[in-house]
């Protein structure tokens, strides 16, 4: 038998029994629907919380901690930045390291009329930045260089420039400082509202003078003069070469003078010849208590790593563990939302999964009564010497194609229910219903939706809609197996003599 | 053509044998038209199944040309049926969903023939049996008569070496019977097809070159007649219908 005419012949038999057809199709398209939705309302969640967990910072960024780590754990160094670096899917690894070896003030404008004071300076690997996701307003990154003499490349953060504040105004004036805290326009304010949500500075103008383009004295302070009775300082000049792109997620940086490891730990030396302390060598030294044994350790605090993409996170994260670094990532936070997310999800799964067995058995059930009714025609076919495969082929393909026009109705349907679930608000209100219905809250998310406020509810992606086809095809095709084995075993002879 | 040895059929009913069959041994020729008769119950039925290989029998063999059907695989059977055998039944057994045309059609669908090809031997076939005009009418629509020449159209499609009909003219009266029958043994000559006939009829049995009489499982009487003999009963049986001069 020709394939063409297999499927011509099954597709008229089930064009011949409309009703019972129709009602079986039926029962597949609400179980196509019941597990595409389903999905799709998983799907929708899960971007959801990726968007929000994406405002809260970089999802492929692990910061290693040097607290915590297990005993007989190597120093968090120079060195162990660089075997960072071979881990695989990691595309940058540096520290965010900030002295405690110096403090001083960073001042500008004409008489040090500006001041920030216990500015923040951060020493960066310059060759990661970039790598790190980082990225520019103005500028450049090349921070790599030493400088002429006491002359220090440096980047700024955005938000930098609000360190400054005004010493010629008294501290208590609310216009000492050019603040978000402190301008009156953004006073009620807490987040940020100087940047729009890529991150971009509104209104530049409201620094008290241009960072980018002004000397910036950085006044290391060495000591005390007793006989002049003032604070010694040792200059350097810092030179801005490019201003880093701030992000609310990123605190330090939009907010740091950045400069190379290498020219922090020139600064490091500097200041302990000008003080004549003997105390540790340069380079990141810091103190630490550890395991009940006081000391000086190298290495830093922590050190961020920068993984190629979120689902090789898991992976890094576990290479990093081994080493045995305590780690911190919003990955994992992810994963504990998600994981809450998935289980929802199953249970919601395993109610559309029952939907869809129940449709099974219900073709199961058509078929069966099919091949009792049809039981005369099926010896006939075989007494004609219709093959037992062709027998077989015509009512799996009579079960496939409920299933598969199910799938297709199914698909369909929940293209729209998709749709109404996406616009419930707009449609509760064109039809004047009040209503607090938080679908996000079924999934233990309730306040994803104030965080996400664009979020959809149900999303179908393509791949969706194609597996849930093949899905619905397959389990017809399935349902129709036994049924099918009972037409092969009638016997031909039964069967015409049937009446 | 058809060749049987030791022939036997025993049904286990309860805890009962019975022996429908004891012993058969035939040999029908090529181009014979074979009637089984017998009283019902005598297992001509039964032993029409064996030779058609409907049913498998206890012991012994059955032979169609030269093959031994006995010892094949359901599909192997199902192959061999499909390119050697037709079948006509007293119940016509057509697909009530299909019209005459693609009943007739339908061995040729079964084997893979394209549709053009098939609905245009079906549609010969279907006037040779004088039943063009129903080409396009579903059996429901169609006189008992009318539906058992589809039928044996359908037995005829696909030119087979050997027929079986299991009392063809049962459900039909006395007159469409005559007819029926006629044009079954007027297509039977003309392709030289073995045809072997069950039926409790002893006058339509005449008509044939070998009655088969059984009783009780086992052959009473093998006759063969001669071509007077059937040239007599033929004429005699048809008698009263041969001015309508349809065939």
């Amino acid at each position: 038998m020709r394939l063409l005419d297999l499927f011509q012949f099954s597709t008229d038999n089930l064009r011949r029994r409309k009703g019972r057809t129709i009602l079986t199709i039926i029962g597949v398209v609400v179980g196509v629907c019941a597990i595409v939705v389903m999905i799709s309302l998983g799907i929708a969640v899960n971007r959801a919380t990726d968007d929000m967990l994406k405002g809260w910072g970089d999802l492929t960024k692990i910061e290693v901690m040097r607290w915590g780590a297990q005993s007989g754990t190597p120093d968090l160094d120079d060195d162990m930045v660089a075997q960072f670096r071979e881990i695989p899917h990691v595309v940058g690894a540096t520290p965010m390291y900030q002295t405690t070896e110096f403090y001083g003030n960073i001042a500008a404008g004409s008489g040090n009329r500006y001041l920030a004071e216990g500015a923040m300076i951060v020493g960066v690997d310059p060759t990661a930045l970039e790598a790190m996701g980082y990225e520019l307003e103005t500028g450049n990154f090349d921070i790599a260089g030493s400088g002429m003499g006491n002359r220090i490349p440096i980047l700024i953060g955005n938000q930098t420039p609000f360190s400054f504040r005004d010493a010629k105004k008294s501290w208590s004036s609310p216009n000492s400082m050019k603040s978000p805290m402190y301008d009156e326009n953004y006073i009620e304010i807490t987040n940020l509202p100087n940047y729009d949500e890529n991150g971009t500075l509104l209104n530049p103008d409201d620094f008290f003078f241009d960072v980018m383009h002004s000397k910036l004295t950085f006044r290391m302070e060495v000591g005390y003069d007793e006989t002049r009775q003032e604070i010694k300082y040792k200059d350097y000049e810092l030179v801005p070469v490019g201003m880093i792109k701030g992000s609310m997620n990123d605190w330090m940086v939009s907010n740091s003078f950045i400069m190379s490891l290498d020219n922090m730990k020139k600064l490091e030396k500097d200041h302990k010849r000008a003080v004549g302390s003997s105390s540790g060598g340069g380079g990141g030294m810091v103190s630490y208590a550890y395991g009940g044994q006081e000391g000086t350790v190298e290495g830093y605090d922590s050190v961020f790593v920068k993984i190629d993409d979120v689902d090789n996170m898991a992976d890094a994260e576990k290479q990093i563990k081994e080493i045995g670094y305590q780690i911190s990532s919003l990955s994992e936070t992810r994963d504990q939302l998600m994981g809450q997310v998935a289980q929802t999800q199953l249970m919601l799964g395993g109610l559309a999964a029952i939907s869809l067995f129940v449709a099974a058995l219900n073709i199961m059930n058509t078929m069966t009564m099919a091949i009792t009714e049809r039981t005369r025609e099926i010896g006939v076919m075989k007494v004609l010497g219709c093959s037992l495969g062709n027998i077989r082929g015509m009512f799996l393909v009579e079960s496939g194609a409920i299933g598969f026009v199910g799938g297709i109705a199914g698909c369909m349907i929940s293209f729209l229910l998709s749709f109404v679930l996406n616009h419930i608000s707009q449609i509760l209100s064109f039809l004047q219903i009040q209503s607090d219905f938080d679908i996000a809250s079924a999934f233990g998310l309730g306040g994803l939706t104030s965080q996400v406020p664009d979020a959809k509810l149900s999303i179908i992606p393509l791949w969706l809609y194609l597996f849930s086809l093949v899905f619905a095809t397959i389990v017809g095709l399935i349902s129709g197996i036994a049924p099918a084995n009972r037409a092969v075993k009638i016997s031909s002879l039964e069967a015409i003599r049937h009446e | 053509m058809i060749y049987t040895e030791a022939l036997r059929k025993v049904y286990v009913i309860g805890k009962e044998k019975v022996v429908a069959l004891a012993n058969i041994n035939l040999q029908i020729a090529q181009g014979e038209v074979c009637c089984i008769v017998g009283q019902s119950g005598s297992g001509k039925s039964t032993l029409l199944n064996m030779l058609a290989g409907l049913e498998k029998p206890t012991r012994g063999i059955v032979e169609i040309a030269g093959e031994n059907i006995t010892t094949m695989s359901e599909n192997t059977l199902a192959n061999f049926r499909r390119q050697n055998l037709g079948f006509i039944f007293q119940s016509y057994n057509l697909l009530p969903q299909l019209t005459a045309v693609e009943n007739v059609a339908l061995p040729l669908m079964i084997s893979g023939r394209p549709k053009r090809e098939r609905l245009h031997r079906a549609k010969k076939v279907l006037s040779q049996m004088g039943v063009e005009s129903r080409a396009t009418h579903k059996p429901s629509e169609m006189s008992g008569g009318q539906q058992q020449r589809v039928g044996i159209a359908r037995a005829f499609v696909t030119k087979p070496k050997v027929i079986f009909a299991d009392e063809p003219t049962g459900n039909l009266d006395t007159h469409t019977t005559k007819q029926v029958l006629m044009a079954m043994l007027a297509r039977v000559k003309k392709h030289g097809t073995t045809f072997v006939m069950v039926t409790h009829e002893p006058k339509l049995a005449a008509c044939g070159n070998r009655i088969i009489t059984l009783l009780d499982g086992k052959v009473i009487e093998n006759k063969i007649q001669t071509e007077t003999e059937i040239e007599e009963n033929r004429r005699i049986l048809f008698s009263e219908t041969s001015e309508t001069g349809e065939f």
